[in-house]
């Protein structure tokens, strides 16, 4: 059984997903990964959460109630002191056209859901390196 | 309406009127004609019969007579006796007047005095009979100096008989023979008038004939012509109904589509946990598995992930049937995808230890316009079934460039297609052999997808096959080519 890799020791996460076994299945595939994740069910308590925290790295959901992903992508980018945190979309459409919609948006990039356990936490990496952000905060 | 009878009947009193006219006219026309020619042959005949009769007697006196006065002439005592013969020899006949003419014109000889010694010479009938040998007319009198005195309302064929001596060289004088050709003209006109009461009959005859058959055919008209209207009130009723269940089946089948669409996103949710759980404890995140144990989580796994698989495609599916998938065209590189394809497939057949060839064409473009996602599950889809119905041997993929379209062809060493699926291979869910479900796991929509992507994107697909031996499924896709300004320094 092949041991997860340490990709995101000494990160701090914070996952919001309106999907509960999602939310649920990405903690355990990103603490398993060595990040201290963060969870929340829809994008108002996303954004409380993220504010209190200051996470490293933001991964979302596009369609929540109360609040979805545009919008909270919308704030955090508004705000001063969050906007250059790196947030990655989860979405289940992985169609080209909502590639550019996503990436319009201000997001990094998107992996689509149904998540791959076997590979979730290694696609978000290699999705995340390149981003300035990420290869300051992460310590080696 | 048709107002055929009316048409007709107008027509055909008018047509009968002049047919009237013209046979009455025509028949006239010949009938006197004839009367005149035979009257002017008795009339030669009388007058060579009178001249038989009387010439030999009195022939030197009139030949005389030319010199004399009318005065003279007419108290001659020979005169009168020959003038008594000439009246004795006409009695009876329908001869009533006759004028003898010396050969220069001068009337020597008439049974009305006054004409003595008028010069005829001049006149036509006289010339025409000295020249022609006979000349006539049918003339109309009021009244009229007869043998017998004035007579009225006659009708006379009068002719112009030159007279020669016996070896008809010499004329001696012209005779004028006056015929009375009344009652020949009553005949003829009798006769007109049978004439015309015989065809009014057999108009009316006809015409009450076609008057029904025209009513007849008139009836037939107008009752077309109602069934017609008919017709056309059933046809609009037809396709007033036709509208409306068109607009029941595209609601319906606008609902059926948003209805999959939620649908298939409420099954997403309880998959995710499924699909999630079952992987996670089958990396080992949360502790060791036992063997047995880890067995069935795997196959809860794979389970997981063929559900998954056929809700895409059912909503896939349903997605183009509502007519609601967009292809998207974008700069793609058929490289590319088949790059991204080659890794998914290669391990596939690994697995079953088959031969995975690739060619792709030197000529094909870099960049094309394209929808490249739905490209790569077009070739997946075909490769993936590649794989699954073939043994042993090969699958391969070649991409060509020909008359500006890519061409995908996917061939494979397997088991191939009978013939008669041929036909139905490309319809939804539909699978060569509803046993083989067991043999090999598919969700049946696999090629209908392909072909209704292909089909969404303009393109064709076939299939070629012979069973026991090999497919191949040939795409055509009409991409169009990006030419890039490609900079000298790149």
């Amino acid at each position: 059984m092949p041991k997860p890799q340490l990709q995101f020791v000494g990160m701090s996460v914070v996952i919001v997903d309106d999907d509960l076994y999602s939310l649920d299945i990405a903690e355990i595939l990103l603490e398993a990964a060595g990040a201290v994740v963060y969870t929340a069910e829809n994008g108002q308590l996303g954004l409380k959460k993220i504010e209190t925290v200051k996470p490293q790295l933001i991964v979302s959901d596009i369609s929540m109630p109360v609040m979805d992903g545009w919008e909270l992508i919308q704030q955090i980018k508004q705000n001063v002191a969050l906007k250059q945190i790196p947030i990655v979309a989860l979405t289940a459409h992985a169609m080209s056209g909502d590639r550019e919609k996503v990436l319009a948006a201000g997001f990094h990039n998107y992996l689509s859901k149904p998540l791959n356990p076997s590979t979730f936490a290694q696609d978000l990496y290699e999705i995340i390196i390149d981003h300035p952000a990420f290869n300051t905060a992460k310590k080696e | 309406m048709f107002r055929l009878i009316r048409y007709f009947s107008i027509a055909s009193l008018i047509a009968f009127f002049i047919a009237i006219l013209i046979v009455t006219y025509l028949s006239r026309s010949i009938a006197i004609s004839d009367m005149v020619q035979i009257r002017e042959q008795s009339n030669i005949e009388l007058a060579q019969l009178l001249g038989n009769l009387v010439w030999s007697e009195y022939g030197d006196f009139i030949t005389s007579a030319t010199t004399l006065d009318s005065e003279t002439l007419i108290k001659s005592p020979q005169f009168i006796e020959f003038d008594a013969a000439i009246r004795l020899n006409t009695a009876g006949l329908s001869i009533i007047k006759i004028k003898i003419f010396a050969p220069d014109g001068m009337t020597i000889y008439s049974s009305n005095v006054e004409d003595m010694g008028v010069d005829a010479s001049q006149k036509k009938g006289f010339v025409d009979a000295v020249q022609y040998g006979v000349a006539s007319e049918l003339i109309y009198r009021d009244t009229f100096n007869a043998f017998e005195g004035a007579v009225v309302d006659r009708n006379i064929v009068e002719s112009y008989v030159p007279i020669y001596t016996h070896n008809r060289e010499t004329l001696v004088g012209v005779l004028e023979v006056y015929e009375d050709v009344t009652p020949l003209m009553r005949v003829i006109f009798v006769r007109q008038l049978r004439i015309i009461m015989g065809l009014f009959t057999v108009f009316t005859l006809l015409y009450i004939i076609l008057f029904y058959v025209v009513r007849y055919a008139d009836r037939i008209l107008n009752g077309q012509a109602a069934e017609i209207q008919l017709k056309n009130a059933e046809l609009a009723l037809i396709n007033d109904k036709l509208k409306a269940a068109n607009q029941l089946a595209t609601e319906a089948t606008r609902l059926k589509s948003e209805f999959l669409s939620t649908m298939s996103h409420e099954l997403r949710t309880p998959l995710n946990a499924i699909i999630g759980y079952s992987g996670i404890i089958t990396e080992g995140i949360t502790g060791d598995v036992n063997g047995r144990t880890l067995g069935m989580i795997q196959k809860i796994h794979q389970s997981g992930e063929h559900l998954l698989g056929l809700i895409n495609d059912i909503l896939d599916i349903s997605k183009i049937e509502a007519g609601r998938m967009e292809i998207v065209e974008d700069k793609m590189s058929v490289t590319a995808v088949i790059e991204n394809v080659h890794s998914q497939i290669q391990v596939l057949a690994d697995k079953k230890q088959l031969v995975f060839d690739i060619a792709i064409d030197a000529k094909m473009p870099h960049l094309l316009l394209g929808d490249s996602d739905r490209i790569k599950q077009i070739l997946i889809n075909l490769l993936s079934n590649s794989v699954k119905f073939t043994d042993n041997g090969t699958v391969s993929l070649n991409a060509d460039w020909h008359d500006n379209k890519v061409v995908f062809k996917i061939s494979d060493t397997g088991i191939g297609i009978p013939p008669h699926a041929l036909d139905y291979i490309f319809d939804e869910f539909r699978q060569v052999n509803s046993t083989s479900t067991r043999t090999y796991q598919g969700t049946g929509l696999g090629l209908a997808i392909v072909r209704k992507f292909t089909e969404a994107m303009q393109g064709t697909v076939t299939v070629e096959s012979r069973f026991g031996n090999g497919t191949t499924f040939t795409v055509t896709l009409p991409l169009r080519e990006v030419h890039t300004q490609t900079s000298l320094a790149s």
